[in-house]
């Protein structure tokens, strides 16, 4: 299955080239084809990443460390599936096998073994262009797919063969992701903060169908600090009784921008962007929600805008 | 030497009455601003052709910085790309350099503004559409396979 996703070719440094002995190639034909036999059954038992570790031990143990592994079986999944009375739909991709997360042949498919290499983006589109989710059709019209990038150019960084798939739960995947800049506009109506957000991500922010969001927490104080006033924006999906099902992500490139009205005593304004992992309000605790950017600027007087 | 004079003269007259601002200041053709988006660090656009024509439609992102250079306060650095508007004068054009260079900011000029961006196949938004309501109420799992009902909240 490792050759299903081949994206660079594979070299052998230090064999190609040189004149083997007959003892080295012993050697090649006990290392190289060994495995090959081994691996050459297609009829998998159940638990057949077992018989794909067998020969692809590091691109197993990368892949256990993400969390398509244990897609089915972490805690805010379980969380909102038993919420909802365990619809089995939603283990067409959390469990598609019956597995407790994704395994080797829910991706590859069951040809068996050589399995044809994948098709970028479209082979993660199952999952992650499901009804509800555009975090594939985002891609599609991206910066990112502009510049030839694919998912794995961010979520498999490392040799080509990785298959250590890491998303936002990674600590520091998010560092940089996101930028934050603020403006001021002055006219007849008065002043307002212009904050623009952007990332850097190739497809909406946040992607996923779980209940995933960014916070943006803007304040407004006056020169002694007191608050004077806070807006919490959330981008994520909604759902609206009159208008159904509405997608407030952060698209790609061109990002967000938002017009705050300054108060005429406003000092300083504070900006914070927040990823959180769990639905609910902000206040509700969220353990792993991470920090994406905070910025202040002084709201500068007339005679310093005059300047 | 006399018909040189004469000639750089009548070059220099040429060049100021075309109208053409980016003889004078740097500009993006519509094709180069769109390459430009598409990197990693694209530039800031700041429209300055007013409400009325910024809330008509104008360039996804971009900010609406009024039409008073001295109204606009630059959050500085970076490439920046002006949205003019059309037959903008040179007094403006320069009002609007001075107040975003000395912030910090490289300044280009949108060749072309927004007719030029639409005849190029640019798209435009409406930036109303985009605007994001404060408080608004998180669901709890969207309409995706998992879906197994009406939603657990709901904002209006």
């Amino acid at each position: 299955m490792l050759t299903a996703v081949v994206r660079r070719p594979v070299t052998l440094p230090g064999i190609v080239g040189k004149q083997l002995s007959g003892f080295d190639l012993a050697w090649v034909v006990v290392l190289f084809f060994f495995p090959l036999l081994a691996c050459s059954e297609t009829a998998y038992p159940p638990d057949e990443s077992a018989s794909c570790a067998a020969c692809h031990p590091r691109q197993q143990a990368g892949f256990e460390r993400s969390r398509m592994a244990v897609a089915a079986r972490t805690e805010t999944f379980l969380d909102e599936w038993r919420r909802k009375g365990e619809p089995k739909a939603c283990l067409g991709c959390h469990s598609p096998s019956g597995s407790e997360g994704v395994i080797c042949t829910d991706c590859h498919g069951a040809s068996g073994h050589p399995y044809p290499a994948l098709q970028l983006p479209e082979a993660c589109a199952r999952c992650h262009d499901a009804p509800g989710e555009i975090t594939l059709q985002g891609f599609l019209d991206s910066p990112a797919a502009r510049r030839g990038e694919d998912c794995l150019t961010c979520h498999l960084q490392g040799s080509g063969n990785s298959h250590d798939f890491r998303g936002p739960t990674r600590p520091g995947f998010l560092q940089g992701i996101a930028t934050l800049r603020m403006a001021f506009r002055h006219d007849a109506e008065g002043g307002v903060a212009l904050l623009q957000i952007r990332h850097r991500a190739g497809h909406a922010l946040p992607g996923g169908t779980t209940g995933r969001a960014v916070w943006l927490l803007v304040e407004q104080r006056d020169a002694q600090e007191r608050m004077l006033d806070s807006r919490r924006y959330r981008f994520g999906w909604l759902h609206s009784a009159s208008a159904g099902w509405r997608q407030n992500t952060l698209p790609p490139g061109t990002g967000r921008v938002l017009e705050i009205p300054l108060h005429e005593a406003a000092g300083v304004i504070r900006a914070k962007l927040v990823y959180r992992f769990r639905a609910g309000e902000l206040d509700e605790v969220d353990p792993d929600q991470v920090v994406l950017v905070e910025l202040a600027r002084f709201v500068p007087t007339r005679a310093e805008r005059e300047r | 030497m006399r018909p040189l004079f004469i000639l750089l003269l009548l070059a220099v007259f040429l060049l100021l009455g075309s109208g053409d601002l980016s003889a004078r200041w740097p500009g993006v053709s519509p094709g180069q601003l769109q390459a430009w988006l598409d990197t990693a660090d694209p530039p800031l656009i700041l429209d300055v052709r007013g409400r009325a024509a910024y809330r008509a439609g104008t360039l996804a992102g971009a900010l609406d910085g009024g039409v008073e250079p001295s109204g606009f306060l630059p959050d500085g650095g970076g490439g920046l790309v002006l949205l003019l508007p059309e037959g903008a004068s040179e007094q403006l054009v320069e009002a609007w350099f001075a107040r975003l260079t000395d912030a910090g900011h490289q300044v280009w000029i949108l060749e072309g503004g927004i007719a030029g961006w639409v005849e190029a196949g640019g798209s435009v938004e409406i930036p109303q559409s985009t605007y994001t309501r404060p408080g608004s109420v998180p669901f709890l799992i969207p309409r995706g396979l998992c879906e197994g009902g009406s939603p657990s909240q709901v904002f209006d």
